[in-house]
C-alpha cells in the first residue's frame, strides 16, 4: 500500500450536526428542491444522453471497447467526481452488462444508476432489476480507483450478487469480492482490497470498528506516516482500505429502521456480582404487583415505584448496595416483565436468549441489551444468566453511513422517510418509474373490532383464495402472530408453511414454494426479504400472488414492502390489509378517547366510516414515524455529544 | 432508553481504560455553601471555575496517572458504597473537565480535534459578542503588575478604622445632600438636560473607573489576581471594567462579598466627597462635576449595582450572602419545576431545593428578575431608538426578536416538545396555550378605557391684560386684594411732562387769541391762518387732556386685579405699553390645553367620551371638564410659558425664544369648560387634562401608539 493510499484509508467525512429550529426548516426546503421535478427532469435528460450513447456502443468492437475502458479508468482516477465522465462510464458499463450478462439494461436502470452515482437515493419498485442497477453504478465508481462498497440486505444476497456480477466486473477490468458473516480475516482483507466489495452493513461496520480498534491513536494518517518513518517494519494491517463510496440496497431498512441499533464489538466479562444482583432483583420483583407496588407508563416504556424500597428488601449484594442502584435494578426487572415479551422482542432457543428485531421479525444474533436488562430478562425466563458483555467499540449505522464521501442507495420504499433521509444523510429520494406497468390490485383495508375477529377473517380469506388456486402470503409483524395464524390454519386443517425468526432453517425452499398454485405461506414481514417469490405458470393464470397484511405497521413503508411482494415485474397480483382496532399501531399511537371513538365508528358501519378509519391509520402511522424519528434524532444528538465530549479518549 | 439514573453507561468502554487526571496547574479549594461542603476547581490559566460535590470529588481525587478510570471507579465503590458516581455521571464529569481543559491524559491529544475545538470556541465567542453587543467587552491590558506594586502601600484602606471613616463620611455626605435638597433637585434636572449629557458622561466614566478600581483593589488586596482591564461598551457608551472573578475561589464568603461590594464602596465614598465639594461651591465647573458624580453614583447604584435582579454587583453579593452560587440558573430551574409540578401536574418533576421557603424564594427571584429584565429591555430599546434614529429602529427590531420572539419561541418549543413534559403534554399545552390565548383575547378583544393626557392652563373666560396707556410715574398705587367694581381706580399715574405741555399749550392759545384780536383791527388778512393755528392748538390740548384722563387706570369690568410685586412699584417710571397687571373676571374659568399633533386623530375623530383635569398641586382632585372647542388650526404659541421646557413644563420650546412660549412642534389648542369643583381655580394655574376616548382593546391602543411613535421619530 503506497503512502497516499495508506493516508486515505482513514480519511472520512466528519458527520455534521443535525440542523435545528429554523435551520432545519431551511434544510427541509433545500431537500424538497433537491428532489423536485426540475432536478428529476435534469437527471432524466442526462440519463437519456448516456442511454443514447450506450445504444451507439452496441456496434463497437470488443477491442475498441477495451481501449475506451482503459482510457475511462485513467481519466476517472484523476477526477473521480466528474459528471461528464460518469455519464460516459454509465454507457460503457451498460453496454458491458449487455455483453457479459446477456441482459439489456433498461432506461430506468441507467437512470437508477445515475441517481446513485449522484449521491441520491433511487426509489425503484421491487423486481426492477435493482442488482444490475447497483452493479452498473459500482462499476462506474470502481473505475475511479476509490474503494467501492455495496451493501446488501443479507449475506446470501451479497454472495449471490457478487457471484452473478463477477463476469461483468471482470469485463470492466475490475475485481469484486464479497464479505459475509463467516469470512475469515484473511479473506476479508483480500476482498476489501478488491475494487468492489459486496457485503452487509453489519460486516462493513464491524470491520471498520475492528480496524479502528487496531489503529487506536494511529487512526490519524499523518501520525501513521511518522510512525512508519520511525518503525518501518511494524505494519498496521487493517482489513479495509478506506471509506469512500457506498451503495446501499434496501437503504430504508438500514438507514431508517436499523439506524440507531448500535453495532457493538464486545467481549464477555465474568461478573458474578451483577448476576447475583439480577437474580435477587428478579426474586424481589416477582413479589411485587402492578398497581400496588409500581406504576407502568406504556407510552414512555417506563416503570415507577409507588413507594421506596423497604428495609428488608435491601438484601442485594455487592456493588448494588447503594439504594439508588438497587432501585434501578429492580425497575429493570419490572421492565423486563412489563415490556419484554417472548417471541416478540426475543426468543429463547436452546437455553439462550436471542433478540428479535421488532420491525423485521428477524433474529439479531450476538446482540444483547444493555447491562442488567439482558440479565433481568434472562432471570425472568429462568434460563442461566449470561455474563455481561464488555463493550469495546460501538457505533450506529446512522453515524457510520454519514462518514462516506459518497452515499448512494436504492430501495423500493423511501418516500415516507424522505425528510429524514435528507436531513440525516443528505440523500435526496428520487422516484423512478417502473419499466413495466404495475399490475397489482391494492384492495381497501378491512377493519375489525378485535384480534380474534380479524384472525378468523384472515383464515377464511386465505382459505378462499387458496381454493381458487392463488398463492397467498400472510404477513405478520411479530413471530407470535405468525404462530397464532399457523395454529388457526392448522385448526381448520389448511396446509401452509411458516417462515419466521424461529423457523427459518429452510427459508430458500419456503420462498421457492410460496409461488406455487394454491400455496399458503405465513411469514413475518421481513422474512426472506430481498428474494423474489417467483410465480409458477398456473399461479399466474389464477391471478398471481395475494398478500394479506394482518396488521398495519408503524410505517407505511413497511406495509408497502409487504404489499410489493405481489405483482412483481409485471406479474398480476393483489394485496389487502386486515386491521383490528386493538392492533399495537392504534394502542401506541392514538389517545384512548380516539380509540373508543374508532370502535364506535366501526360499529355504525355508516358509508363514511371506513374513510375515517383509514385516516386514523394514516394518523397513527404519522405519529409513530415522527416519534421514531424524534427518538433517532435524540440518539444522534446524544451520539454527537458523546463524540465531541469524549474526543480526548481517541476513537469510539 | 435513557441513561438517566442508570448505573452503567454504554459508552463506558471509551473511558474505562484511560489514564486521566487533573492537570497539575489546577487548584482546588474547599468551600462551604449553606453548610454543605463543595470543592471548587480553579484553572488559573483560563480563570475558569467548576464546582463539585464531595462524592464527585472523591472520584476525581482518585484519578492518577498510574490508574485507569475503571480502577478509580472501583476504588470509589469500595470506599463509599452509598454514594458512588454512576458511569454516566463519570462520563459527563470527564467530558466537562476536558471541555474546560483541566484534564491531562496518557493518550496523545487529537490535534485536529483540538484545533476544531479552538475554532468552535472562537466562533462561539464571536457569536456571543455579537448577541451581547450592548455589553461588548474589549480587554485592553493586564493591571496585575501595577496592582501588585500599589496595593501593599494602600493596604491600610482595608482596615476596620477605614470602615468607620467610610461610614462617617458617607453619612455626612447623605446629610449634606439632604440639607441642600432643593438645590439638588434643580441640579439633577440640569444634569439630564440635553446640553449636559457630555459632562454627565465624563462624570460617569470617572465614577465607573473608581468603581472598577474598587473591585480590583480589594480583590488584589485579598490575594486574588486581576488580569484583565478593559473597556466595556455599555449601551454603546464606553466605560472601564476589570475582571475580578478570581475572588470566586476565595474561601471566605465575607471576602467574596467584600470584593463584590468593593465597587460600590469606593463609588459611594467618592460620591460623598463630591457632595461636600458640591455643597461648598457655587455654580461653576467644580460644582457641576460634583453634582454629576453624585447623580451617577446614586442612580447607577440603585438601578444596577445594588439591584440583585440583574447580573451586576448586587446579584453576586446576594448570591454570596445567601450562599447560593448560580442563583439565577437555579431559580430558573426552580421556576421550571414549579411550572411542571403545579401547572402541568407532572409528578416526576423534582425540586432541587429542600425547604419550602427556599423554594418560594428561588421562584420569586426567578419571576422577579424575569419581569425586571423585560422592563429593562423595553427601556433600553426605547432609549436606543430615541438616540440612534435609523439604526435604532433596526436594533429595536433585533432586540425585540432576541428578548421577546426567541424566548416565547423557546417556551412554545419547550411546552410542545420538551422531554420533561412528555407525560403531561396535554395539560401543559392546554394550560399554557390556554393562558396565552386568554391573554391575547383579553388584549385583542376586551375594550379597555383609552385615554391620553395633555398639559394646559386654567384661564378665566374674561380677563384683560392692562398696559400703561401713557408714560408716567406710578403715583397712586392701590393695594387691591379683593375684587374691584367696574370703574374703580386701579392705578394712578403721574406725568409732569403732560402738565407742562398743557400749560405751554394754554399759553399758546392765549397768545393766539391776543393776536386774533389785534388782527381784527390791523391786518384782516391774517385772521384765517390764526384761526387755524388756534384750532390746532385746541386739538392738541384735547388730546393731551384725554391722555391725562387715562393716567387714572380704571377697571373696565368688575374683577380681580392681579399685579406682580403689588405695592412695591410706587414712583416707578413706566413707558407706554408696559404691562401693568391683569384684570380677571371672577367665577368663569376655562382650561386651555396643548394637545400634541400625534393625538390629533383622536381629537378630531369625534370619539371623545369625557375629560378630566388634574391641577398641579391638587393631583388628588379630579375636576370634570367638557371640551368646548378645538381651535381648528395648528398653534405654536403656548398659552402660558409655564407649560414650556424653559419654565419646567413638558412641552418642547425652541431655544431661541426668550419668552419660552414658542413650541418646536405645532400643537392643537383645546378649550374645555370646567365643571363645578372645590379645587381652587386660579387664573394661569397649570394642570393636566385627561381625555377619555371610546373604550377599545389594548392591542389596538398599543398598535396606534406604536404607529404614532414611529411616525414621530421616523416619519413613517
Amino acid at each position: 500500500m503506497n503512502p497516499t493510499a495508506d493516508y486515505r484509508k482513514t480519511v472520512t467525512v466528519a458527520p455534521r450536526e443535525l440542523q435545528r429550529g429554523l435551520d432545519s426548516l431551511v434544510a427541509r426546503g433545500i431537500g424538497a428542491a433537491r428532489r423536485s421535478a426540475l432536478v428529476r427532469a435534469r437527471l432524466e435528460k442526462r440519463a437519456r444522453v448516456a442511454f443514447a450513447e450506450y445504444e451507439v456502443l452496441e456496434v463497437v468492437g470488443a477491442v475498441a471497447l477495451q481501449t475506451q475502458i482503459a482510457e475511462q479508468r485513467t481519466t476517472m482516477r484523476r477526477s473521480p467526481g466528474n459528471r461528464a465522465l460518469e455519464l460516459h462510464g454509465l454507457s460503457l458499463a451498460a453496454e458491458l452488462a449487455r455483453r457479459t450478462l446477456g441482459l439489456r439494461p433498461h432506461f430506468v436502470q441507467v437512470l437508477g444508476a445515475l441517481i446513485q452515482l449522484d449521491g441520491a437515493l433511487a426509489e425503484m419498485a421491487t423486481g426492477e432489476g435493482k442488482t444490475l442497477v447497483v452493479g452498473i453504478a459500482a462499476a462506474v465508481a470502481g473505475w475511479s480507483a476509490r474503494p467501492v462498497q455495496v451493501v446488501t440486505a443479507n449475506d446470501y444476497l451479497a454472495e449471490r450478487d457478487a457471484e452473478w456480477l463477477a463476469p461483468f466486473f471482470k469485463a470492466c477490468g475490475l475485481q469484486c469480492g464479497a464479505v459475509i458473516g463467516n469470512s475469515e480475516a484473511q479473506e476479508r482483507r483480500a476482498s476489501y482490497a478488491k475494487d468492489i466489495v459486496y457485503t452487509t452493513g453489519k460486516e462493513l461496520l464491524a470491520d471498520y470498528l475492528r480496524d479502528r480498534i487496531l489503529l487506536g491513536a494511529m487512526a490519524d494518517g499523518a501520525r501513521r506516516h511518522l510512525r512508519f518513518l520511525l518503525k518501518p517494519d511494524q505494519d498496521l494491517r487493517t482489513v479495509q482500505r478506506g471509506l469512500h463510496t457506498v451503495f446501499v440496497d434496501e437503504a430504508d431498512n438500514l438507514l431508517i429502521d436499523e439506524a440507531v441499533t448500535p453495532l457493538i464489538i464486545s467481549q464477555a466479562q465474568p461478573n458474578d456480582a451483577l448476576r447475583e444482583a439480577c437474580d435477587a432483583a428478579h426474586t424481589l420483583a416477582s413479589r411485587m404487583e402492578r398497581g400496588r407496588d409500581y406504576r407502568v407508563d406504556v407510552a414512555m416504556q417506563s416503570v415507577e415505584l409507588t413507594q421506596p424500597l423497604s428495609l428488608d428488601d435491601q438484601a442485594v449484594p455487592g456493588i448494588f448496595a447503594p439504594a439508588k442502584w438497587r432501585e434501578d435494578l429492580l425497575k429493570q426487572a419490572l421492565k423486563a416483565r412489563e415490556f419484554f415479551h417472548r417471541d416478540r422482542q426475543y426468543v429463547v432457543d436452546d437455553g439462550k436468549l436471542h433478540l428479535v428485531d421488532e420491525s423485521t421479525g428477524r433474529l439479531m444474533p450476538n446482540r444483547s441489551w444493555r447491562q442488567g436488562l439482558h440479565q433481568a430478562v434472562e432471570a425472568k425466563e429462568g434460563i442461566e444468566l449470561s455474563d455481561p458483555t464488555e463493550t469495546i467499540a460501538r457505533m450506529s449505522f446512522q453515524r457510520f453511513f454519514r462518514m462516506f464521501q459518497r452515499l448512494g442507495g436504492l430501495t423500493g420504499t423511501a418516500r415516507e422517510a424522505r425528510d429524514e433521509l435528507w436531513l440525516v444523510y443528505g440523500l435526496a429520494v428520487i422516484p423512478v418509474a417502473t419499466n413495466k406497468p404495475l399490475r397489482r390490485t391494492q384492495m381497501p383495508d378491512r377493519f375489525f373490532a378485535t384480534q380474534s375477529e380479524k384472525w378468523s377473517a384472515v383464515v377464511a380469506e386465505a382459505t378462499r383464495l387458496s381454493a381458487a388456486g392463488r398463492p397467498v402470503l400472510i404477513g405478520t409483524r411479530t413471530i407470535s402472530a405468525s404462530e397464532e395464524i399457523s395454529r388457526r390454519l392448522l385448526a381448520v386443517g389448511v396446509p401452509h408453511r411458516v417462515l419466521n425468526a424461529v423457523r427459518h432453517h429452510d427459508e430458500a425452499t419456503v420462498i421457492a414454494e410460496a409461488g406455487q398454485r394454491g400455496g399458503i405461506t405465513v411469514a413475518t414481514n421481513m422474512a426472506g426479504r430481498g428474494t423474489d417469490i417467483r410465480l409458477s405458470a398456473d399461479a399466474k393464470r389464477a391471478g398471481g400472488l395475494h398478500v394479506i397484511a394482518t396488521e398495519r405497521n408503524s410505517s407505511g413503508r413497511i406495509d408497502r414492502q409487504l404489499f410489493g411482494r405481489a405483482g412483481r415485474q409485471g406479474d398480476p397480483g393483489s394485496a389487502q390489509a386486515f386491521v383490528a382496532l386493538d392492533d399495537d399501531l392504534f394502542l401506541r399511537n392514538l389517545p384512548v378517547a380516539g380509540q373508543r371513538a374508532l370502535a364506535a365508528i366501526l360499529k355504525t358501519k355508516l358509508p363514511g366510516s371506513t374513510a375515517i378509519l383509514r385516516a386514523a391509520v394514516a394518523q397513527a402511522q404519522r405519529k409513530s414515524q415522527s416519534r421514531a424519528f424524534q427518538q433517532r434524532r435524540s440518539v444522534m444528538a446524544a451520539d454527537s455529544w458523546m463524540e465531541d465530549a469524549l474526543s480526548f479518549c481517541g476513537l469510539g | 432508553m435513557d441513561e438517566q439514573g442508570a448505573i452503567f453507561s454504554e459508552s463506558w468502554h471509551r473511558i474505562a481504560a484511560l489514564k486521566v487526571h487533573l492537570r497539575a496547574s489546577v487548584q482546588v479549594r474547599r468551600q462551604y455553601f449553606r453548610g454543605e461542603k463543595w470543592f471548587i476547581v480553579h484553572d488559573p490559566f483560563a480563570n475558569s471555575f467548576l464546582r463539585f460535590r464531595p462524592a464527585v470529588w472523591q472520584f476525581l481525587a482518585r484519578l492518577r496517572p498510574d490508574r485507569t478510570v475503571q480502577q478509580a471507579w472501583d476504588e470509589c465503590l469500595e470506599a463509599a458504597p452509598e454514594q458512588p458516581p454512576t458511569q454516566p455521571e463519570v462520563i459527563r464529569l470527564l467530558a466537562q473537565l476536558y471541555q474546560s481543559n483541566l484534564l491531562q491524559s496518557d493518550l496523545p491529544p487529537d490535534s485536529a480535534k483540538l484545533l476544531e475545538r479552538k475554532d468552535r470556541r472562537e466562533s462561539k465567542q464571536l457569536r456571543s459578542t455579537l448577541t451581547n453587543l450592548l455589553f461588548l467587552k474589549i480587554p485592553v491590558l493586564d493591571p496585575d503588575p501595577l496592582l501588585r506594586r500599589i496595593v501593599p502601600s494602600l493596604k491600610w484602606l482595608l482596615s476596620p478604622l477605614m470602615g468607620v471613616v467610610w461610614i462617617v463620611i458617607v453619612l455626612a455626605g447623605i446629610a449634606t445632600v439632604a440639607q441642600h435638597w432643593p438645590m439638588m433637585r434643580t441640579d439633577a434636572a440640569d444634569a439630564l438636560a440635553p446640553d449636559g449629557i457630555l459632562a454627565l458622561y465624563a462624570a460617569f466614566f470617572v465614577t465607573k473607573a473608581i468603581h472598577e478600581f474598587g473591585h480590583a483593589f480589594i480583590c488584589r488586596a485579598l490575594g486574588g489576581e486581576v488580569h484583565r482591564l478593559g473597556i466595556m461598551f455599555f449601551l454603546f457608551s464606553p466605560m472601564p471594567y476589570v475582571d475580578a472573578t478570581a475572588s470566586w475561589s476565595f474561601r471566605s464568603r465575607r471576602q467574596r462579598m467584600l470584593v463584590g461590594a468593593g465597587g460600590m464602596i469606593f463609588e459611594l465614598f467618592i460620591a460623598a466627597l463630591a457632595a461636600f465639594a458640591w455643597a461648598a461651591t457655587g455654580p461653576g465647573f467644580v460644582h457641576r462635576f460634583a453634582s454629576n458624580v453624585m447623580f451617577v453614583a446614586s442612580i447607577s447604584t440603585v438601578l444596577f449595582n445594588i439591584n440583585p435582579l440583574v447580573r451586576f454587583d448586587g446579584y453576586y453579593l446576594l448570591s454570596d450572602w445567601l450562599d447560593v452560587p448560580n442563583l439565577a440558573q437555579r431559580s430558573m430551574v426552580e421556576v421550571k419545576h414549579l411550572f411542571e409540578r403545579f401547572v402541568c401536574g407532572s409528578r416526576t418533576s423534582k425540586s432541587a431545593v429542600e425547604t419550602t421557603a427556599a423554594r418560594w424564594g428561588f421562584a420569586s427571584y426567578g419571576v422577579g428578575s424575569a419581569i425586571y429584565r423585560i422592563f429593562m429591555s423595553y427601556g433600553i430599546v426605547l432609549l436606543i431608538a430615541e438616540y440612534f434614529f435609523g439604526i435604532g429602529l433596526v436594533m429595536a427590531a433585533v432586540f425585540a426578536v432576541m428578548w421577546f420572539v426567541v424566548p416565547v419561541g423557546k417556551f412554545i418549543a419547550y411546552v410542545a416538545r420538551g422531554a420533561s413534559l412528555s407525560r403531561v403534554r396535554g395539560r401543559a399545552c392546554a394550560v399554557s396555550f390556554g393562558v396565552l390565548a386568554a391573554v391575547v383575547a383579553f388584549l385583542g378583544f376586551v375594550p379597555m378605557p383609552s385615554r391620553f393626557t395633555a398639559p394646559g392652563v386654567v384661564e378665566a373666560t374674561q380677563y384683560r391684560q392692562m398696559f400703561a396707556p401713557v408714560d408716567g410715574f406710578i403715583a397712586d398705587e392701590r393695594i387691591l386684594s379683593n375684587d374691584v367694581l367696574e370703574g374703580a381706580t386701579l392705578l394712578g399715574l403721574e406725568n409732569p411732562q403732560l402738565d407742562l405741555e398743557m400749560e405751554s399749550l394754554q399759553s399758546q392759545r392765549q397768545e393766539i387769541s391776543e393776536l386774533q384780536r389785534t388782527a381784527l383791527t390791523t391786518s384782516i388778512a391774517s385772521a384765517e391762518p390764526l384761526r387755524q393755528r388756534l384750532a390746532a392748538v385746541e386739538q392738541k390740548m384735547a388730546t393731551l387732556a384725554e391722555q391725562r384722563a387715562t393716567l387714572t387706570v380704571t377697571a373696565p369690568f368688575a374683577g380681580r386685579w392681579m399685579v406682580p410685586r403689588q405695592g412695591q412699584r410706587g414712583g416707578h417710571w413706566l413707558q407706554r405699553g408696559e404691562p401693568l397687571g391683569e384684570l380677571v373676571a371672577p367665577g368663569a374659568f376655562q382650561f386651555s390645553a396643548v394637545v400634541p399633533q400625534d393625538e390629533a386623530a383622536a381629537l378630531f375623530g369625534g370619539e371623545m367620551a369625557s375629560a378630566q383635569i388634574r391641577l398641579s398641586g391638587e393631583a388628588g382632585v379630579l375636576v370634570p371638564a367638557k371640551i368646548e372647542r378645538i381651535v381648528p388650526a395648528k398653534q405654536d404659541e403656548l398659552p402660558s410659558a409655564a407649560l414650556g421646557w424653559r419654565s419646567g413644563g413638558d412641552v418642547a420650546v425652541s431655544a431661541g425664544d426668550h419668552a419660552g412660549k414658542h413650541t418646536t412642534e405645532p400643537f392643537f389648542k383645546v378649550i374645555a369648560t370646567i365643571g363645578t369643583t372645590d379645587a381652587a381655580l386660579l387664573h394661569r394655574r397649570t394642570g393636566v387634562i385627561r381625555f377619555e376616548l371610546q373604550a377599545e382593546p389594548l392591542l389596538q391602543q398599543w398598535w396606534r401608539k406604536g404607529r404614532q411613535l414611529l411616525q414621530k421619530r421616523y416619519r413613517v
